[in-house]
């Protein structure tokens, strides 16, 4: 199986290929690097990028390829991906977007792929070489095995402390309401929906902590607790985009976590829930 | 390996740029890229959409519905003052709802600030030439070019650098300037690491030149300004309390409304009437004037508290402050004065020598041991020291550094004037040498006079002054002898500084030690009387000081602060949350050489025991732990703005004892809320009552809904709003804090208020309502009375019932616990005011015929007002004796106990 990891040129690109050479070294994935020509990019910039990923990759023992495609077409896209025998895409994601013209990575979470899509907010470069800790959102119980892979994946190559972070979104009215046994037996049950990931993590011997939270905005209370941990890097669960997009509060909310993050972020968009 | 350790050719390879800078087409794809230079800013807050909301609330959706309903009557019914009662009811709504948006008014600008902190134009180099840009277009890759004064853009990795000092005290609260270097030499954090420069902070001296790894909320400035913003404010007490009892009123009124509304029905009454009827009652039973009263209380409150030097910044803090159960305080300033004294002197001879007179004002002199008495010693030994300062104390300002101050304080004590010396040469005092010197001519002499550290002035020295003013050789027995002395003082809490000299020669070796002076920043007198009223009022105190823990443990000492445990920044950052939670539980801890962001884990974990916290802050840093806690405390004199701007309350004086008095102040207006809300709702019994006896019986209405709005918002507004200004109880520090869940409007309340006050004045309303009727030829059963005019004077009657009553009980509600007479008659100098405004009022309503027009009412002779009598005077003797009864059983308790 292989890793796409799109490049541009960019830095932020580049930095997006270093964590795909990581999940590549510890599933044993080839690193196809692919760049989609356009006019703002600069060839020689996309080359200079793959030598650079070249270079690491072969540092880190992972095979790779480059790829290169005239221009974006869907449908050669999907058909790219679907005889490629893709695990996941890895997308950078940029601070200024075009309103009414969707950026690559919003195209491709649009597309029918058959596989895994990262998109990647690269805001600190110097976080990607060195992440002592990752953190791992989620709405109280609400894991997918796609998520806690890719989140069990990192945490491990970057030896980094995992936290799972489950919030329970609450009114202000119902958090003044909940009495501590409420609270207790809400957590206990949490733990108890989340315990095979317990065991799964004890048999791959990867240590993580949950910690939970109750909260009236669910962005305000990861970014504040991504910056009070030092994380640097938060991995979080996202919606592949459809027609009824338009009305998914969760997209609007990852957008503006992607806009206003301190800490590099991967939205994860699984294939299992498109 | 992290990012600032590794070559600077790395850096610059990684960040695809170079010493010249990035290509200037690069730049902009990188701020598409990264987005621009600047911290994003909370969403503003819309005060038109603030104000609206206040007409949402139950009580205001209730009464708006009451004031529909009365227009609908009036447009089948006219005439009958169904359109006056309306307007009064959307009166009493704005009414509220202004007071109520009025707490919401107060914006949080703490962004703003941060903000404020960033700079415009910035110099870069970009294709090998320095150019001019504006901050917010600075990308990574970027080569800032740092000069003395700069405030610093992006976080940035040092390559190039000249004496550069910057100050980091934005990020760090370290205030004492910061070299920075070529090399991150060992550092664990970026924070620590010598070669980073960072955003929001100021080069003081020095130049540098860096290369960007950082921008906009990515640096670590950023990271602190996003923790500000993305603190979720907790919901405060007194929300969550006015939140309840809206519901439990609000009910109370819809279901008797529903209730009665069906009975009018079944009866026959008509839709209409059964409709007026139940309206009638919802207006009865909710307490308009309540909400804004509550207001006004909080608000007098704040006035007060800010005339004892702590100005509250969010008026529903003023209640939070009195369940405070956990004050975490700065020690520099706080608990000590900030003003270092010098108050002991060892000299090398032997002699110790105590000063006296603290601050750098006061005149002290000099205690010598028996037989020790020798003032030229003094007087040399503090001459070789003052050479060595730079601070100046004129008449009523000082300048310079405190340590230093206090050396020219002292030298001024023995007459010592500075200025008269002449200076040949200085050697600076550097962070790495721990020691300055300065080569002087003192009495016609050349002298270097040295002054630092103990352990580096004693390692450079290699004579002493011994007993007879002589230079002996320093063996190790005195090096030993004299190293004591130094640990001694550390151990109790002083700055110790050795002073040395040597005559003729300015090399910095070989000096002759003359001995110690011992500096303190003494606490405030005041403190420990105030941690004493903690203490008694059941308030824990922690230190939270970023001195050592010896200093720490000495300073808590002095001021009898009670701890069990002293933790370090370190131990903190090790400790998981759920540890120091559980650690904090039981145990008071002095937590020393703390970092500002630790202490947002601190208010965390005492918030997770339960705990209402109270933390005090200066710095840019601690903003984070000022808006998680309670009451976040800012320092008014030192602190930065943001500090201030994410405080709940700024200490005006930036004193300990001031924020007891606040504590003070908060509980009182717990208990006041109490005693208004009791008062208030003892009124709501006398306007329920007649109409539910009249509904069963054949009696005429005995009080107009527009009566009943002339009681709840004329005549027991300024009453309610005077007892919310009573002054403290005098058991109010003795008691534990109010509890995070008792509440204001608990059984004891209910009881007092509707079951037996208001039962009182129900009484007194009805049998003046009766026995008026009576007097006056009424018979049981003539429900519509052939003169209306005896029908309003019944009214009225009813009504003074009631008021009448409340005259009284506004007296003896003034104290929860204690005799009316226990408090003084004329304490309260509100009150007797809105004695006056009521009397005027009720003159009005018998008298002055607009007023009788709209209120329904008209005069009834004094001669016939003597029905009234007996109830209040009934009302206040046997309040008197639930108080006493109470009185006994808490005592009761508490020697059970």
């Amino acid at each position: 199986m292989k890793v796409i990891t799109m490049l541009n040129g960019s830095l932020s690109s580049e930095a997006v290929a270093f964590y795909a050479l990581k999940f590549c070294k510890v599933h044993d994935f080839e690193l196809e690097l692919l760049h989609i020509k356009n006019k703002k990019d600069s060839i020689a910039s996309v080359e200079n990028s793959m030598e650079t990923v070249e270079t690491l990759a072969k540092a880190m023992e992972v095979k790779t390829v480059r790829k290169f495609f005239g221009g974006f077409n869907e449908r050669e896209f999907i058909r790219h991906v679907e005889t490629g025998y893709v695990d996941t895409i890895f997308s950078s994601s940029r601070a200024k977007k075009s309103l009414f013209k969707d950026s690559f990575s919003e195209k491709i979470v649009k597309l029918s792929l058959d596989c895994d899509i990262a998109v990647v907010r690269v805001v600190n470069l110097s976080m990607v070489n060195n992440v002592d800790a990752i953190l791992l959102p989620i709405q109280e119980a609400r894991l997918s095995a796609g998520k806690f892979s890719l989140f069990a994946t990192m945490a491990k190559t970057y030896e980094a402390e995992a936290e799972i972070y489950s919030i329970t979104l609450t009114s202000r009215k119902e958090l003044a309401k909940e009495g501590l046994e409420e609270t207790k037996k809400r957590l206990l049950k949490i733990d108890t929906k989340l315990s095979h990931y317990k065991k799964l993590a004890n048999l791959a011997q990867f240590p993580y902590k949950i910690k939970h939270a109750y909260s009236l905005d669910e962005m305000k209370q990861i970014l504040h607790h991504g910056v009070r941990k030092k994380s640097g890097l938060i991995i979080f669960g996202a919606k592949r985009y459809s027609f009824f997009s338009i009305f998914n509060l969760k997209r609007f909310m990852i957008e503006k976590l992607m806009k206003e993050t301190p800490i590099n972020l991967i939205a994860y968009y699984p294939k299992s829930e498109r | 390996m992290n990012f600032y350790s590794q070559p600077i050719e790395k850096i610059f390879s990684g960040f695809k740029t170079s010493k010249e800078g990035p290509l200037k087409k690069e730049v902009k794809k990188r701020v598409e890229e990264f987005g621009e230079n600047v911290l994003q800013s909370e969403e503003k807050k819309s005060y038109l959409a603030a104000y609206i909301k206040q007409y949402t609330q139950f009580f205001a959706v209730l009464l708006e519905i009451a004031a529909l309903l009365s227009l609908v009557a009036d447009y089948y019914v006219p005439g009958e003052g169904s359109d006056i009662l309306s307007y009064a009811i959307i009166c009493a709504v704005v009414i509220n709802a202004t007071f109520s948006f009025w707490q919401e008014y107060k914006a949080d600008k703490a962004m703003e600030a941060l903000l404020k902190l960033m700079p415009t134009i910035v110099k870069v180099k970009r294709e090998g030439k320095v150019i001019e840009v504006d901050s917010k277009e600075i990308v990574v890759g970027d080569i800032l070019m740092l000069e003395e004064g700069d405030k610093i853009a992006a976080d940035g990795v040092l390559f190039e650098s000249s004496s550069l000092y910057i100050n980091i005290s934005s990020l760090n609260g370290e205030s004492k300037p910061s070299k920075r270097e070529n090399e991150p030499k060992n550092a664990k954090t970026p924070l620590e690491a010598k070669n980073m420069v960072f955003a929001g902070t100021t080069v003081i001296s020095g130049s540098g030149t860096a290369v960007v790894i950082a921008t906009g909320q990515a640096t670590e400035f950023g990271k602190i300004a996003s923790l500000t913003k993305n603190v979720e404010k907790t919901v405060t007490p007194i929300q969550k309390e006015i939140m309840r009892i809206t519901h439990i009123l609000t009910i109370i009124a819809i279901l008797m409304g529903i209730v009665f509304f069906a009975l009018g029905l079944m009866s026959e009454k008509g839709f209409l009437m059964a409709s007026i009827f139940a309206l009638s009652l919802i207006v009865a039973n909710v307490p308009e004037g309540m909400l804004p009263t509550i207001t006004l209380a909080l608000s007098m409150a704040s006035q007060r508290m800010a005339r004892r030097n702590a100005l509250i910044k969010n008026l529903d803090s003023v209640q939070t402050l009195g369940s405070a159960t956990v004050i975490c305080t700065d020690k520099t300033g706080t608990l000590t004065k900030n003003e270092m004294t010098a108050k002991a002197l060892y000299l090398s001879s032997g002699e110790h020598i105590e000063i006296t007179g603290s601050g750098y004002f006061e005149s002290g002199t000099f205690i010598y041991k028996e037989g020790q008495d020798d003032f030229q010693k003094v007087k040399k030994f503090l001459t070789f020291a003052a050479v060595n300062t730079h601070a100046l104390i004129e008449e009523d300002k000082t300048v310079g550094d405190p340590t230093e101050l206090a050396i020219v304080a002292a030298s001024k004590k023995a007459q010592i004037e500075v200025k008269n010396i002449e200076k040949i040469e200085e050697f600076p005092f550097t962070s790495e040498r721990k020691m300055m010197s300065t080569f002087a001519k003192i009495g016609g002499e050349e002298v270097l006079c040295s002054k630092g550290a103990p352990e580096i002035i004693l390692d450079l020295c290699s004579s002493y002054l011994n007993e007879t003013g002589k230079v002996e050789a320093i063996k190790e027995e005195a090096r030993k002898k004299f190293a004591d002395e130094a640990l001694a003082f550390e151990k109790r809490a002083f700055r110790v500084l050795a002073v040395a000299f040597k005559n003729g020669n300015r090399e910095e070796r070989d000096l002759t030690f003359a001995g110690f002076v011992a500096i303190m920043d003494l606490p405030r007198p005041e403190v420990k009387e105030a941690l004493a009223k903690c203490k008694s009022a059941g308030i824990r105190t922690m230190m939270i000081t970023g001195d050592n823990p010896h200093t720490a443990e000495a300073v808590a000492r002095d001021i009898e602060l009670d701890y069990d445990k002293v933790y370090t920044g370190d131990m903190v950052e090790e400790i998981s949350e759920e540890k120091l939670a559980e650690e904090l539980k039981e145990q008071n801890i002095i937590f020393s050489r703390m970092s500002s962001n630790q202490k947002l884990k601190i208010a965390m974990a005492l918030q997770n025991n339960g705990e209402v916290v109270a933390m005090t802050g200066d710095g840019v840093n601690d903003a984070p732990a000022l808006k998680k806690a309670d009451i976040g405390v800012a320092m008014g004199r030192s602190g930065t703005e943001v500090a201030k701007e994410a405080a709940d309350m700024i200490l005006l004086d930036d004193n300990f004892s001031s924020i007891v008095a606040a504590i003070e102040e908060g509980r009182t207006v717990y208990y006041n809320i109490k005693k208004f809300v009791t008062y208030i709702l003892a009124s709501n019994v006398p306007e329920i009552i007649p109409y539910i006896l009249q509904f069963f019986f054949k009696i005429p209405l005995p009080l107009s809904v527009i009566q009943i709005l002339s009681i709840d918002l004329g005549t027991d507004m300024f009453p309610g709003v005077a007892l919310g200004s009573e002054k403290p109880e005098k058991n109010i520090m003795k008691q534990a804090p109010v509890g995070k869940y008792d509440k204001i409007m608990d059984w004891e309340v209910f009881k007092r208020g509707y079951f037996f006050l208001g039962l009182i004045e129900a009484t007194a309303s009805m049998v003046a309502f009766i026995s008026f009727l009576l007097l006056h030829g009424w018979e049981y059963g003539q429900v519509d009375l052939a003169d209306p005019y005896l029908h309003r004077q019944a009214m009225t009657m009813t009504l003074l019932g009631a008021v009448s009553c409340q005259m009284l009980n506004v007296w003896t509600i003034r104290s929860w616990e204690f005799p009316a007479w226990s408090v003084g008659f004329l304490s309260n100098k509100l009150l007797l005011i809105a004695m006056v405004v009521e009397g005027t009022w009720i003159w009005m309503l018998l008298n002055w015929e607009p007023a009788q027009k709209v209120f329904n009412t008209a005069h009834v002779p004094l001669s016939e007002l003597w029905i009234l009598l007996p109830f209040p005077i009934l009302l206040f003797v046997s309040h008197e004796l639930y108080k006493y009864r109470r009185r006994v059983k808490v005592a009761k308790i508490k020697s059970e106990k």
